[in-house]
């Protein structure tokens, strides 16, 4: 092959390769696309661009779905279950890291159990016990389903993690005279900080997209996260596309945001899971 | 502050380190692990939610004679393997594609990787859209290929409505997928290739000889990860289908929803119990035996 034939078919290769991509993105520029259209101009030419932009739709979605509400809503929720979970997920990896008996493997192994249980499993026993409780329609009910189901992905990936925190530091601390508690919170969490950020990235978008739980369990609609939000009024404006649509994009958009700033960690963060497991 | 320093005992020191397993263990076990436990048990009554009453296997027995039940694991299995085969290759040949560094490659691993940080529900959405029988992209892209006689209803035809819910998760999952192949293939030793070449391993032999044994440890994963959730698969279903036509797309997790929560649920709620603790043995079973399969493909080398 000469130079030049081969330049071509690099420029072949990649040409192909946006064609694809172009194809592959086809279902999210539709959404956009969508969203600013009339409702006629959608019915009359669903996949055409659009002849006039409108952003009704948005106001009206912002209305139905209560945005700031359920945004809020979302961020309570979100950041007080990622918060915690990273710091007592962090603390739990650290003893069966740094613990590696029989005993704190067993309790790795339970864990990691919870990766493989169908939320099915758990689903109506966990509605009873939110019943007996009172804690159905509240916000620390449903923190605390989060708290638990994302404890095993947390514990699993901090304890790749804390593996990899040099022991040396810490018995360092140790003569300097801190305690156990010290060293853990005055040395290993900072040292684990990126990781943090991955884990607690993962997990923001785990409850940014879940609607099945707040669904069950928070019945009160003045309490409902964004993603469920919509879910309930697709139910009432049934086929009403563009509204739909616009409410996929407020949702979709701040995702979208933290995903290009985040990317590096998201990325790191499933590989992680991938190579140390 | 250095509890374990507070008694002389060893007793305070293994007490300080349960104390950083607890508050994460308590929660998980009240929360994830309890029920699922109590789940167990009550699959061996007829629980209805108010009231429970001790029937041994009847479950069991009532669950290997409904045909409504064996569809449901029938076309989870289906679906299983259909979209672990179809997202694995895909995401393979991706990878093999966007390995390379070139000018816009970078954007293009996230274009690709971007649908599988979306809801489902959301992609759920679009889908339907676009499957639409009269204002659908997809008939309306057939109507312009003068086509019309491929026209279907996508979701509600018994034979697509399994595809679409396959593909549909196959698109939004495959470059959840080539990221894992991604790192896998970055970690061969490129002087592999030389020593390949020299032995005369080029084009597609290259790919059977080196680089499939090498991307073992990415295979491994990417393959329990999409027996894991596939086997749970729900959120699709709920999404586009609800389960239809008839029972056709019912998968055995939608089915314990449906069981339990359900417009036409029947409150059997010890019913269901019995159905997800089949579908956690499954689950069980499917990940130890590919796990060791798998990883011994990978010593093998």
């Amino acid at each position: 092959m000469t130079a030049a034939n081969r330049r071509l078919a690099d420029y072949a290769r990649r040409a192909l390769l946006w064609a694809l991509c172009i194809v592959n993105l086809y279902p999210v520029l539709l959404v956009l696309i969508s969203s600013v259209k009339t409702k006629r101009d959608l019915s009359i030419s669903p996949y055409g661009l659009p002849k006039a932009l409108t952003f009704e739709y948005f106001s009206a979605a912002f209305r139905t779905m209560h945005y700031f509400r359920s945004l809020g809503n979302t961020a309570l929720i979100g950041f007080v279950s990622i918060a915690v979970t990273a710091t007592i997920g962090a603390m739990a990896a650290y003893a069966i890291a740094r613990r590696a008996n029989r005993f704190y493997n067993a309790m790795y192994l339970l864990f990691l159990a919870g990766l493989i249980i169908p939320f099915q499993m758990t689903m109506i026993p966990l509605y009873k016990i939110m019943l007996t409780f009172r804690l159905i329609s509240t916000y620390h009910g449903i923190i605390f389903i989060y708290l638990a189901a994302l404890a095993p992905f947390t514990v699993f990936l901090l304890s790749g993690f804390v593996k990899s925190v040099p022991r040396e530091l810490e018995e360092a601390a140790r003569i300097d005279g801190c305690g156990l508690y010290g060293t853990f919170f005055r040395i290993v969490l900072p040292l684990l900080k990126p990781a943090l950020l991955t884990v607690s990235i993962l997990n923001l978008f785990t409850i940014w997209n879940d609607f099945l739980m707040p669904m069950l369990y928070l019945q009160d609609s003045a309490k409902l996260t964004i993603t469920v939000q919509l879910a309930s009024f697709q139910g009432m404006y049934f086929n009403d596309w563009s509204l739909i649509f616009a409410g996929v994009c407020m949702i979709v958009f701040p995702m979208i945001v933290v995903y290009l700033f985040a990317q590096r960690f998201i990325i790191e963060g499933i590989t992680a899971g991938a190579v140390k497991g | 502050m250095k509890p374990y320093r507070l008694g002389r005992f060893k007793l305070g020191y293994e007490l300080g380190w349960l104390l950083f397993l607890l508050p994460a263990l308590i929660f998980y076990l009240c929360f994830s692990l309890f029920p699922m436990l109590s789940s167990a048990y009550y699959s061996f009554t007829d629980w209805n939610g108010v009231t429970s009453k001790f029937i041994g296997m009847d479950n069991y027995a009532e669950m290997f004679a409904d045909r409504m039940i064996l569809t449901a694991f029938w076309n989870t299995a289906q679906f299983t393997v259909t979209i672990t085969v179809l997202q694995n290759l895909f995401g393979l040949l991706l990878a093999l594609l966007l390995v390379r560094r070139f000018a816009g490659v970078n954007f293009m691993r996230s274009m690709f990787f971007l649908p599988s940080i979306f809801s489902t529900l959301l992609i759920g959405y679009v889908w339907s859209f676009m499957l639409e029988p009269n204002i659908g992209v997809v008939n309306n892209l057939l109507a312009s290929l003068h086509l019309e006689r491929l026209q279907v209803g996508w979701l509600s035809d018994p034979f697509w409505a399994k595809w679409v819910i396959s593909l549909v998760t196959t698109w939004q999952f495959m470059g959840y997928s080539m990221v894992i192949y991604i790192a896998g293939l970055q970690s061969i030793n490129q002087e592999l290739y030389e020593y390949g070449q020299l032995e005369g391993a080029i084009g597609f032999k290259k790919f059977i000889q080196i680089t499939f044994p090498l991307v073992a440890p990415a295979f491994t994963i990417n393959i329990v990860l999409s027996l894991i959730g596939n086997l749970q698969i729900f959120n699709q279903i709920y999404v586009l289908t609800g389960g239809g036509p008839g029972y056709r797309t019912e998968s055995v997790a939608s089915m314990i929803y449906h069981l339990g929560f359900g417009s036409g649920g029947s409150g059997r709620w010890g019913y269901g119990s019995a159905m997800s603790i089949v579908l956690f043995l499954f689950i069980l079973l499917l990940t130890t035996v590919s796990v060791t399969l798998l990883r011994r493909r990978e010593v093998e080398l």
